[in-house]
């Protein structure tokens, strides 16, 4: 049984990636309900979960979209679950016990609280269980493909972007008020023709590769060439394909620069452990996002182990503190065991209590 | 929290050609505190999505007598890609090919009927959906 007790808090310097892998983070942003669902109907511990703490964990985990912790406040939460703020603290309470959510509180400059809350041991279990039962359906290349091209069959009449585009509410990102009422229910028409091909996949339509991308793609494509020929300067100049794969991947990836160029390292350092022939291409390391989470995931193992090794290496007090530690105590002597009772309780305290 | 208009509540838009299963959806919905829209008519409902009306999240039956659940999102996904991460399909019985392409898309699925359980998860659900899709279409991002 796992419990909270079990469960180190993350620290606030722990890299996001520890607190929630980004494969899994990234999968359960995608197919939220899915996940929820999967959750709930295959993990015996979410399935005993009460009604309360899974209204709860889900108003949690809306906030996990693009972060490893999240920190709502727990009005947000009580608004967003439908408990008071009570019965959310108590929930949440709930949910940490039974190792579903992590709960790392901060004190601010201003004395008040801010309390921040990551997935939990059975929580990176299941949604591991998830990734692995569903494995990025939609892992197609990243390359822009004019071919497959798909001409929408209806054409929204509003000129307006969606409001993915612009990262605004839809009311504000197309000009119209939201109010349905003014919506007439609608009578049928001549339906216009089936488009012949599936929808263009999110990736395709919706990532969007900033200049910044751009860059970082150009960074971790000269790294990659350094550790292929580590005494060649690396190239200036690249493919520009190759710099839209990579970047397209970064842009993916929706964290910050720095964020974005240590997971680009590990998948270069991941690709580099797994490679059978020689040093990986760059499609093979970046043309499905897939793989390039997989081998973020692999490059990441590695270098927490190697950083970990370092650590134990560069401080033996440390590591001989912490082994002797690990060493059980000997057990007190019954002269011992009866003199501290004797300490605690006073001289009329007798063997009598103590032996059988 | 959740504002969208000045209920300050999400828009949930239940397709089902069968009224009073989608009423009956409808009901279940509201009683959560969101707001439901019910349209008896896929075609109906693509040809509002296909206007610019926008949801926070659509529950849709899969098996319809017009135009199936499943050719119902494939083509409001062309005017409204970010439909996929609103999307909630509930049915009685899967057609072997929607299933497929259900499952390949990654979109969750409720099986009808709906037992006590099963509603409680499903309202839970969609109320998840809706924050998240409010969340998404905001830009919220709480960098660490």
């Amino acid at each position: 049984m796992l419990t909270a007790a079990k469960v180190p808090p993350p620290g606030p310097a722990e890299p996001e990636a520890n607190v929630f892998p980004l494969r899994e983070r990234l999968r359960f942003r995608d197919s939220f309900g899915l996940a929820l669902i999967e959750l709930r109907g295959r993990s015996l511990s979410f399935k005993r979960l009460a009604k309360g703490p899974w209204a709860l964990f889900i108003a949690i985990s809306v906030h996990w979209q693009g972060n490893a912790e999240a920190w709502p406040s727990q009005e947000a939460l009580a608004r967003f679950s439908g408990w008071s703020a009570r019965a959310v603290r108590d929930q949440a309470d709930v949910l940490e016990r039974s190792g579903f959510i992590r709960v790392r509180r901060e004190r601010r400059p201003s004395g008040s609280e801010r309390i921040f809350y990551a997935p939990g041991l059975v929580t990176l279990a299941a949604l591991a269980d998830f990734v692995e039962r569903f494995p990025r359906e939609r892992a197609k290349p990243l390359r822009a493909d004019t071919r497959t091209v798909v001409t929408p069959a209806m054409p929204p009449t509003s000129p307006h972007p969606a409001e993915a585009a612009s990262a605004a509410p839809p009311e504000e990102a197309s000009m119209e008020h939201r109010d349905q009422d003014q919506i007439e229910p609608s009578s049928c028409r001549e339906l216009p023709p089936t488009p012949t091909t599936a929808p263009r996949t999110e990736e395709e339509q919706q990532i969007e590769i900033s200049k910044q991308d751009e860059e970082i793609a150009c960074r971790a494509l000269a790294e990659r060439m350094l550790r292929k020929h580590p005494t060649r300067p690396a190239p200036r100049w690249f493919d520009a394909s190759d710099v839209a794969m990579v970047a397209a991947c970064a842009a993916a990836l929706e964290s910050s620069e720095q964020a974005k160029m240590l997971a680009l390292r590990d998948a270069i350092a991941g690709a580099f452990l797994v490679s059978k022939d020689g040093a990986p291409t760059v499609r093979f390391i970046w043309e499905k996002l897939e793989h390039f989470l997989d081998h973020v995931e692999r490059g990441r193992r590695r270098r927490l182990s190697v950083e970990k090794a370092a650590r134990c290496a560069a401080e033996p007090a440390t590591g001989a503190r912490s082994r002797a530690l690990r060493t059980p105590a000997p057990a007190p002597m019954p002269e011992e065991v009866r003199a501290e009772l004797e300490r605690l309780f006073g001289p009329r305290w007798s063997a009598s209590h103590v032996e059988p | 929290m959740w504002s969208r208009d000045s209920s300050g509540r999400p828009l949930v838009l239940v397709i089902d050609d069968v009224g009073p299963m989608a009423r009956r959806l409808a009901r279940l919905l509201k009683r959560s505190g969101l707001r439901v829209e019910t349209c008896t008519s896929s075609l109906g409902a693509l040809e509002r999505i296909g206007s610019g009306a926008r949801f926070d999240v659509v529950v849709c039956e899969v098996a319809m007598q017009s135009l199936d659940g499943v050719g119902f999102y494939v083509r409001a996904s062309a005017a409204w890609p970010e439909i996929r991460h609103r999307m909630v399909f509930v049915s009685g019985g899967l057609p072997e090919e929607a299933k497929e392409f259900i499952q390949r898309e990654c979109l969750p699925f409720f099986a009808k009927p709906l037992d006590r359980q099963t509603r409680e998860d499903l309202v839970a659900i969609v109320r998840g959906l809706a924050i998240a899709g409010v969340l998404r279409s905001r830009g919220t991002g709480h960098a660490r």
